[in-house]
């Protein structure tokens, strides 16, 4: 097997290229065309309505995000989150913690959430909690 | 030298000094590790185990437990409007005489279904709210019972003003049991609450003193509340709850874990890996802290009037290991006092309630407050600030009984620290 970088050994032959044969020429031309498979994602990707539509659609996500915290009920929990917090950070302060371990003290003794008033009699008889 | 022997040559001492930073660090891991294992053993030895699987009350069968009705009564409180809570809390915190305004007794109007199942706290004497304290999210509503013992205080002001002191006696006596129904919890703001709710009924049971005269029932009713609050102390079970909550913590960060417990304000993904990176230097901090607590501790626990307690400076900004051992302690030893403040303040009110019983039996109050012991008390109860009982003296047909309270005290607090009884 020769060593010869085989570009330099094109370079260096003689003589044309030969043609393709007649036959050949009339077989190729006689193939049918495929066209090429285009999916559902390409036409999405690269349709203006559907940049259009997502684009809207982060936009209207941000604005509801933005109502929906400024709306009466996430808001009414956060606040009283804030005001229980506030109350037993207070409460740890006046016996006499530094304010950051006062704030971390109150940060773990959080309740979980409000317990109902339905719940009253699971309550005093021994539902499970 | 060829290029080839230079490159080798610098690997072969990046290697070596890599071997020596990981042999220094695994040997000062160890020997932290050893450090932390000598002072909880030194720990455990005074104060038990603190390695149990739960930090937790012991348990109490739901019909006995006093925990679920608190829990309840809890669940119908009406918080109020922030302007409300802002007036309850400065009308409360107003030492003179007073009456409660209209808005108030509105107020307290909307809460009397918390306050009609609050009156049968004292049905139940066994209390355990059965919450593990290690894990975090799963707490006692301490800001319900917070507002509870204010609406109780208003009912109990409400009916001293109507001249019913019977039924005041019954709602000082809720206010006192609310606060004794967590007792047993070994969690620090638990203790703290406990403290801060038997306040109102303290004061109320004060002016119930001032301006009426409860009968020889009421008088024994609120003298089982207030012995029932008597043990353990808060700030025993408190302090000690909050070592074991500061070792748990420490346990979790070495071992890389952070996501069960409420660290710090650091972004959670990171603390853990940045914590096992630096384990060395938290065991030795973990145990400083050990050794501290284990001081604090026993400060707690010690003779009355107590030691001093060396106010230490802020460690500078390169001693990590004293930084990060101080940002658990910083502060307890001021709860050491605040302890002691309630103590005394629960001392006086257990005498006066005694010396009252004891003048209903015999028409005259004692000379000396031996007289009370054992008839009307197990034993004379002493004032942590002095070491021995509150000051008693007569008075005309009454008497006086001070307590000493601390420097942080505020003077113009309810219930003050005289007592003085003019009939």
């Amino acid at each position: 097997m020769s060593g010869r970088d085989p570009i330099d050994r094109l370079r260096s032959s003689k003589g044309e290229w030969p043609l393709p044969s007649e036959a050949l020429r009339a077989r190729v031309v006689a193939m049918p065309m495929r066209t090429a498979a285009i999916g559902w994602a390409d036409r999405a990707w690269f349709s203006r309505t559907w940049r259009l539509g997502m684009a809207a659609a982060a936009i209207g996500l941000v604005a509801a995000d933005v109502w929906v915290a400024s709306g009466d009920g996430p808001t009414r929990a956060i606040v009283r989150d804030d005001t229980e917090r506030r109350t037993l950070e207070e409460l740890v302060r006046s016996a006499g913690l530094p304010e950051d371990m006062a704030a971390s003290v109150a940060r773990r003794s959080l309740a979980p959430a409000r317990a109902s008033a339905l719940d009253r009699d699971s309550l005093i008889t021994g539902g499970d909690r | 030298m060829t290029l080839g022997t230079r490159r080798r040559r610098g690997r072969v001492v990046v290697l070596s000094l890599l071997l020596v930073a990981l042999v220094g660090y695994t040997g000062c891991d160890l020997w932290g590790g050893r450090r932390v294992a000598k002072e909880l053993a030194a720990l455990e030895s005074r104060y038990g185990s603190f390695t149990d699987a739960a930090l937790s009350a012991p348990g109490v069968p739901a019909p006995e437990n006093r925990a679920r009705l608190i829990a309840a009564a809890a669940a119908l409180v009406n918080p109020g409007t922030n302007q409300e809570r802002s007036a309850i809390s400065k009308f409360i915190s107003d030492p003179a005489p007073k009456t409660v305004p209209p808005a108030l007794r509105t107020y307290m109007e909307s809460n009397a279904d918390a306050i009609r199942l609050a009156r049968q706290f004292v049905s139940r004497t066994r209390s355990s709210f059965g919450v593990d304290y290690r894990s975090s999210g799963d707490r006692p509503p301490w800001f319900d019972m917070r507002v509870l013992s204010h609406a109780l205080y208003l009912a109990t002001l409400q009916s001293i003003e109507a001249r019913r002191p019977d039924e005041a006696a019954e709602f000082i006596t809720a206010g006192l049991s609310l606060s004794s129904g967590g007792r047993n919890e070994p969690d620090l703001i638990a203790q703290l609450i406990r403290i801060a709710a038997a306040d109102p009924p303290l004061d109320a049971l004060q002016r119930l003193f001032e301006e009426s005269d409860p009968t020889k029932a009421g008088l024994e009713q609120i003298a089982r509340a207030l012995a029932e609050n008597r043990e353990p102390l808060p700030l025993t079970i408190g302090l000690l709850g909050e070592v074991k909550h500061a070792h748990y913590a420490f346990a979790i960060l070495e071992s890389g874990r952070s996501s069960d417990i409420t660290v710090s304000s650091l972004p959670l993904p990171f603390v853990g890996p940045a914590a096992r990176l630096f384990r060395p230097i938290l065991r030795w901090a973990q145990a400083r802290y050990l050794d501290e607590a284990g001081r604090l501790l026993d400060l707690q626990t010690g003779p009355r009037p107590r030691a001093t307690w060396p106010d230490t400076s802020t460690p500078p900004p390169w001693a990590l290991i004293d930084r990060m051992s101080r940002a658990f302690t910083d502060g307890l030893a001021r709860l050491v006092e605040t302890g002691d403040d309630f103590a005394g303040q629960l001392a006086a009110a257990e005498l006066v309630v005694a010396l009252r019983r004891y003048k209903l039996d015999h028409a005259a109050y004692p000379e000396d407050l031996a007289a009370l012991a054992p008839g009307y008390l197990p034993g004379i109860p002493i004032d942590p600030a002095t070491g021995s009982a509150p000051v008693y003296a007569r008075d005309g047909n009454g008497f006086t009984l001070r307590t000493v309270r601390s420097a942080r005290y505020t003077p113009t607090k309810r219930p003050t620290p005289v007592w003085r009884l003019t009939k």
